[in-house]
């Protein structure tokens, strides 16, 4: 359930003491007021700039991984809104906008994976782009200028450069659910994902490790292109190269990375589709063989087209992954083992490195307590020296199966666990046959006295139960703290004669 | 890192030069006698009794105190022993 009142009040607040502190002369109100569906619309009173445009979205129900957005256009309705009423966009070159790829057609937001704009608020990611609020010149001219701003925290942006250029106009504030991160929002609000272009699935899947004996591999991928992002020549590009962080050396890396080493399949029809490729030779100029790889994967469509001939092909949405191809030797299983070991000790603390993710020859670099050059250090230092919990715990589940089971530990663990898991039994029964020689001639006569002391222990419950001072206390909370006071103060006798050799004399 | 390593590759000799032994699920039978079965029937007898006779329970914690105790100096001292062995002054 969406709170929109909650956060319009806050954002209207928030933003009103901001533009009243920051900008006095330009004081400024954004005021959203809640519209059908999943997306609101305000109204921006007065002009000016603002370097920040505080939204709280810390009152959403943050579980489903909502989505703020935020895109501006002008109250008068001439801003370039395109047929469907929102403003169509175009990546500008004023600021890269990664999550808009498609703004013919409206807005069609896509893969955020690869956006920089993340943040994980309330523990869902959300992400979010502020297209700008752009002057009333730019609205009927050729350009619109869009300004983006990263996320700042959780409540707010930053803007530029350039800053915000606010003028009275309509930002439109739209909202959607998906935590995934996909596609969250068309030009008519929030869209369900079932109808969301999207690639679904690639195969070889993300770290995906190959085996040699399964190649020549066939690649795979799945997904869904909507009506409105078809176009006839649509297809899909697949693209793959060595990854450059392993074999550097190679000459060919660049080269390819640039040009070469796609292959394009085509898409049909505007529905859910499955395509593959029928070898693994994908037009590589190298031969798929031991290393690691990184794959691109693109839903494209035409810009137009001549004669059948489709020309400036654009893509609707993108997906990246890196695979491997490996052997299956035996070192091969060690080292994905001892791989995969490494990667839950980084998992468990943490990326020790991200401190060290500099240049030596940063002049600039932070040499003072609790810079970056001593983190590194002290990241270093603790990862090497401090064992991480989780490998901790698996160390002695370990040393627990492999030792204290085994014999000789594993005797006294079995009486250990004896003693942990013991239930309660039934005493047995005593009992004593009693000849009876006067009763007949052969001796044979007895009788059988026993004696249930399971009988004898309930019935003295019972009866110590009976015992009760005035206020109701039972006997064994009467007489238990005096019991444990006596066995302490024997204990403490032992230990103190012990500790001055009275023991021996005993 | 390296203590991790050390660890690990403490705990994997270990459990390499234990992996020969059998594990223990129960305890043997010696002489006919069924010691599993001696030790989990005692255990619940001891239990039952426990529980009526609760003052038990106190005097077996005061027990095991005790055997902790002779447990902790009999190791103090053959660590200062082991000192005393080394080169070191004894501990008195």
């Amino acid at each position: 359930m969406y709170r929109y009142p909650q956060v319009i009040n806050t954002f209207t607040i928030l933003f009103f003491v901001v533009g009243v502190l920051l900008f006095p002369h330009q004081a400024f109100a954004l005021n959203v007021n809640a519209d059908t569906g999943l997306h609101v619309q305000g109204t921006i009173n007065g002009s000016g700039y603002f370097h920040v445009l505080p939204v709280d979205i810390s009152g959403f129900d943050a579980s489903s991984g909502h989505v703020l957005l935020i895109t501006g256009c002008e109250a008068n309705g001439n801003c370039d809104k395109g047929a469907d009423g929102y403003s169509a966009f175009s990546p500008n070159a004023l600021a890269p906008d990664p999550n808009h790829t498609n703004g013919a057609s409206g807005a069609v937001w896509d893969d955020v994976a690869s956006t920089t704009d993340v943040s994980t608020v309330n523990g869902s990611l959300i992400y979010g782009y502020i297209h700008g609020i752009w002057p009333t010149d730019y609205c009927s001219g050729t350009l619109p200028v869009v300004c983006t701003g990263a996320i700042l925290t959780d409540v707010g942006w930053t803007g530029g450069p350039p800053n915000f250029h606010v003028s009275a106009g309509s930002p439109y504030v739209l909202f959607t659910v998906d935590s995934t991160g996909l596609v969250v929002m068309n030009n008519t609000g929030a869209v369900s994902r079932s109808t969301i272009t999207r690639i679904d699935s690639v195969d070889p899947d993300n770290n995906q490790s190959v085996a040699t004996s399964s190649l020549p591999y066939l690649f795979d991928v799945k997904g869904y292109i909507n009506p409105t992002d078809y176009k006839a020549g649509a297809r899909l590009m697949m693209k793959i190269d060595r990854n450059t962080d392993q074999q550097s050396s190679d000459a060919l890396v660049g080269f390819n990375s640039a040009f070469g080493n796609k292959t394009y399949l085509p898409i049909t029809a505007s529905t859910t589709f499955d395509v593959s490729t029928t070898s693994d030779n994908l037009n590589l100029s190298f031969p798929l063989r031991v290393g690691l790889y990184k794959a691109r994967w693109e839903i494209q469509e035409p810009g137009f087209d001549i004669f059948g001939l489709n020309f400036f092909y654009h893509t609707v949405i993108g997906k990246d992954t890196v695979f491997t191809i490996a052997t299956t030797t035996a070192i091969d299983n060690i080292q994905l083992q001892q791989e995969a070991y490494l990667n839950t000790i980084k998992n468990a603390t943490g990326d020790p490195l991200a401190e060290c993710q500099f240049s030596v020859f940063n002049t600039a670099l932070d040499f003072s307590l609790g810079g970056q050059l001593i983190n590194c250090m002290g990241g270093i230092i603790s990862w090497m020296l401090i064992p991480s919990p989780a490998v901790l715990s698996s160390t002695i589940q370990q040393l627990k199966d492999g030792f204290l089971t085994r014999p000789p530990m594993g005797y006294l663990t079995r009486i250990v666990s004896a003693i942990q898991n013991g239930q309660q039994g039934t005493l047995p029964n005593v009992s004593v046959d009693v000849p009876i020689p006067d009763t007949d001639t052969d001796h044979t006569g007895k009788i059988t006295i026993g004696f249930d002391i399971n009988q004898w222990i309930a019935d003295t419950a019972d009866l110590e139960a009976t015992f009760q001072d005035p206020a109701g206390h039972s006997a064994k909370t009467i007489i238990e703290p005096i019991i444990q006071l006596l066995v302490g103060l024997l204990v403490m006798m032992f230990i103190w004669n012990d500790l001055h050799g009275k023991l021996s004399r005993l | 890192m390296i203590s991790t390593l050390i660890l690990t590759e403490l705990v994997s000799l270990i459990t390499t030069i234990f992996s020969f032994f059998p594990q223990v699920d129960v305890l043997p039978t010696i002489l006919g006698v069924n010691l599993d079965t001696v030790i989990v029937g005692g255990i619940a007898d001891v239990l039952r009794l426990a529980d009526v006779f609760w003052y038990i329970t106190d005097v077996i914690q005061g027990f095991l105190f005790i055997m902790g105790y002779l447990v902790l100096k009999a190791t103090l001292s053959a660590i200062g022993k082991a000192f005393q062995t080394l080169g070191g002054e004894a501990i008195t």
